[in-house]
């Protein structure tokens, strides 16, 4: 007798029983969470825009969510995007931006080029030209500040117990003389980069896989017992510099980043893959969870995948509900979570800078 | 009760003898002690004929240390009343880029002390700037050149050694860094309470107090007014403290003794250059130096990017 192997099967693999028939909030892709986020882990948060969501879900949860570089460093820094992630290093797209802020915030690379001037003579940094929409007086301050922050995020690395990564995009900018990544093409804040300078590069499976795994190996080097857990960004391409067209271009970088997320999350027991991505695009949404401008991710959105990874990765979320002003915490501690709140209220996106400088 | 008691060995003679006294004054005993710290000034034969007739004589000198072999536990016997060995405490997982360079089968004293910094001598073969040395002083690079498994296996050793001699000291380095933080200087100088523990294990064994007595607590942390190296916060905090990147002279310098790490690093720089280059690359040296050499060239190699689309020119 021949026995459908599939009889043996939960309902979550048929499409129908787990995707198409239950109401959209109560589709629920995370069969197991391999990573569990106990009250007492400190979260480090970093990657593209979406990432900044789940930085500020985990301050509402009151998650002991890691801030290093809370503050300005100095007279000169604006008091802006500070809390936003775990350091200031705004927003990550690549994963060779990871990589090589890895080896920078280590000194095992520096970057030729390390000032960029705008249009208005200040002076922003290349690998977070968005920080501080001021910019800094001059090259010194600017190389005074990134020390401060790069050794911000050596502690972010070194101190965290679990790193929430948010994959955003492959395609990126790079110096043609070192290979270093900005997070945003040079002439789009800068005038003065000449184009020559860089390129532009989309990166393939093959290259953010192995990035992707050397950081991995490195980041465990300096903190060997940190969990990680992969996202991939649900928020599609503003714009593409390849010659495809932007519908086809954002799905391209979204496939490669997804299956690199699942290939290496299967390959190491301490990286975790959370589908936040396949919560907001798949096709129970019928697209709800976008705003009008059908990229950015709607309150309602945000709050379905959250809700999710609450309920699967922060153990004790029920109870860290609670109203804060029940819990047993200082002034002190309120003032500080509550101006962290409102810090991550304003999320940052070199992305709108492209349309933006048009 | 009065006895001659002598400790002989290195450095830390001074440190025991004073935990000894304080014994002594406790237990309302006579006891003279004295410290015999080997070439410092005195040798081997001086201090031989110095410590005749005293009834006990805790020595550090090992079985294996054959220039000092008169001062070794078998060979002392006949000469005083009673020889009790006790190991030097040698504890590097707390500074593991603590070294000694060699010149001729000397040690090589920089201006400040005999010891180096293991990384700033492999920066400087590399022709690296002292900036840049200080910024490598981080977590990854200690990693790679394997600072971080120091602890460990120093620990390790530290506990094989001294239970070869008989002396149990599993769970004391905790204990000490529970009571008064880093228990060591540098690499081979023990905290107070370190030699205090030791003293009172030697006079124990001696038979002149009971086990299990307790050290004595405000004796003078002599070692303390030499160079005192900080325990880096990446390897602290693995321990469970914080941790420094800061320095302390030695006394004779001045009162004002903090130095940062890169102006450790500078003077260390400044001494280096007036050695030649070669007899600085000791096999330690040379290891960090050529593991660090892989690593700088990986990080920018690996930066190299496939040809990809050009730019259009500017309009």
């Amino acid at each position: 007798m021949i026995s459908n192997p599939y009889g043996i099967k939960p309902d979550i693999s048929f499409w129908k029983k787990s995707v198409a028939l239950p109401a959209m909030n109560d589709v629920d892709p995370v069969v197991r969470a391999k990573v569990r986020i106990v009250s007492d882990s400190s979260i480090a948060t970093a990657g593209s825009c979406f990432a900044q969501h789940i930085a500020r879900t985990l301050v509402k949860q009151g998650q002991r969510y890691l801030i290093i570089e809370d503050a300005p460093a100095f007279e000169f820094c604006d008091d802006e995007n500070y809390g936003t992630f775990s350091a200031r290093y705004g927003n990550i797209y690549t994963v060779r931006q990871l990589l090589q802020l890895f080896y920078r915030a280590y000194n095992l690379f520096e970057p030729v080029v390390g000032v960029w001037q705008r249009a208005d003579g200040r002076f922003i940094d290349p690998f977070r030209p968005q920080i501080q929409s001021g910019g800094y007086g001059t090259p010194e301050q600017l190389a005074q500040d990134r020390e401060a922050h790069l050794a911000a995020v050596r502690l972010v690395f070194e101190t965290c117990d679990v790193f929430v990564f948010t994959l955003g995009l492959t395609e990126g900018w790079l110096s043609n003389e070192d290979g270093a990544v900005y997070p945003l093409a040079p002439g789009v804040v800068s005038p003065y980069v000449s184009r020559d300078q860089y390129r532009f590069q989309n990166f393939n499976f093959a290259e953010v896989e192995a990035d992707l795994e050397l950081f991995f190996e490195n980041f465990r080097k300096v903190n060997p017992s940190v969990k990680v857990i992969l996202t991939v960004s649900p928020v599609p391409l503003i714009a593409t510099y390849t010659d495809e067209h932007v519908l086809t271009a954002t799905a391209y970088s979204k496939a490669v980043l997804r299956a690199v997320a699942g290939s290496v999350s299967e390959r190491h027991d301490y990286v975790d893959y959370f589908p936040s991505f396949e919560m907001i695009t798949g096709a129970h949404t019928r697209g709800r969870f976008y705003e009008e401008d059908l990229r950015e991710v709607n309150a309602e959105g945000v709050a379905y995948v959250m809700s999710k990874f609450s309920h699967h990765y922060l153990s004790d979320a029920v109870q860290l509900c609670q109203p804060v002003a029940n819990a047993a915490i200082s002034e002190e501690d309120f003032r500080r979570q509550r101006a962290v709140l409102e810090t991550l209220q304003k999320v940052i996106c070199e992305e709108i800078a492209i349309e933006n400088s048009l | 009760m009065s006895r001659r008691i002598a400790f002989v060995g290195s450095c830390q003679v001074s440190g025991m003898a004073a935990a000894c006294r304080a014994v002594s004054q406790q237990r309302g005993h006579d006891w003279q002690v004295e410290a015999y710290h080997i070439g410092a000034p005195l040798n081997e034969r001086e201090i031989f004929r110095l410590i005749q007739g005293f009834d006990v004589v805790i020595s550090q000198v090992n079985i294996s240390d054959k220039p000092n072999a008169i001062l070794q536990a078998d060979s002392l016997r006949g000469h005083v009343g009673q020889c009790v060995y006790m190991p030097v405490f040698v504890f590097t997982g707390l500074h593991p880029d603590m070294t000694y360079v060699f010149i001729q089968d000397m040690v090589w004293n920089g201006a400040q002390s005999p010891m180096h910094s293991l990384l700033s001598l492999a920066c400087y073969l590399l022709d690296l700037p002292a900036r840049r040395a200080a910024s490598l002083f981080n977590a990854y690079v200690f990693a790679e050149i394997g600072y971080f498994s120091a602890y460990e296996a120093s620990y390790a050793v530290m506990v094989s050694d001294f239970d070869a001699a008989g002396y149990d000291l599993r769970g004391m380095p905790e204990r000490w860094m529970e009571t008064s933080g880093p228990f060591m200087y540098t690499i081979n100088h023990p905290s107070i309470s370190v030699l205090s523990h030791m003293a009172v294990l030697a006079l124990a064994r001696a038979g002149l107090i009971a086990g299990g007595y307790n050290a004595p607590d405000g004796v003078d942390d002599y070692l303390h007014q030499h160079l005192v190296a900080p325990v880096f916060p990446e390897l602290a905090r693995r321990i469970g403290f914080s941790g420094s990147h800061e320095y302390l002279r030695p006394l004779q310098f001045g009162t004002d003794r903090t130095v940062s790490l890169l102006e450790y690093v500078q003077e260390s720089y400044a001494d280096f250059r007036g050695v030649d280059r070669s007899l600085l690359a000791s096999s330690p040296v040379v290891h960090v130096r050529d593991r660090l050499s892989v690593l700088l060239n990986q990080a920018v190699p690996r930066l190299s990017a496939r040809p990809a689309l050009s730019l259009p020119s500017a309009p």
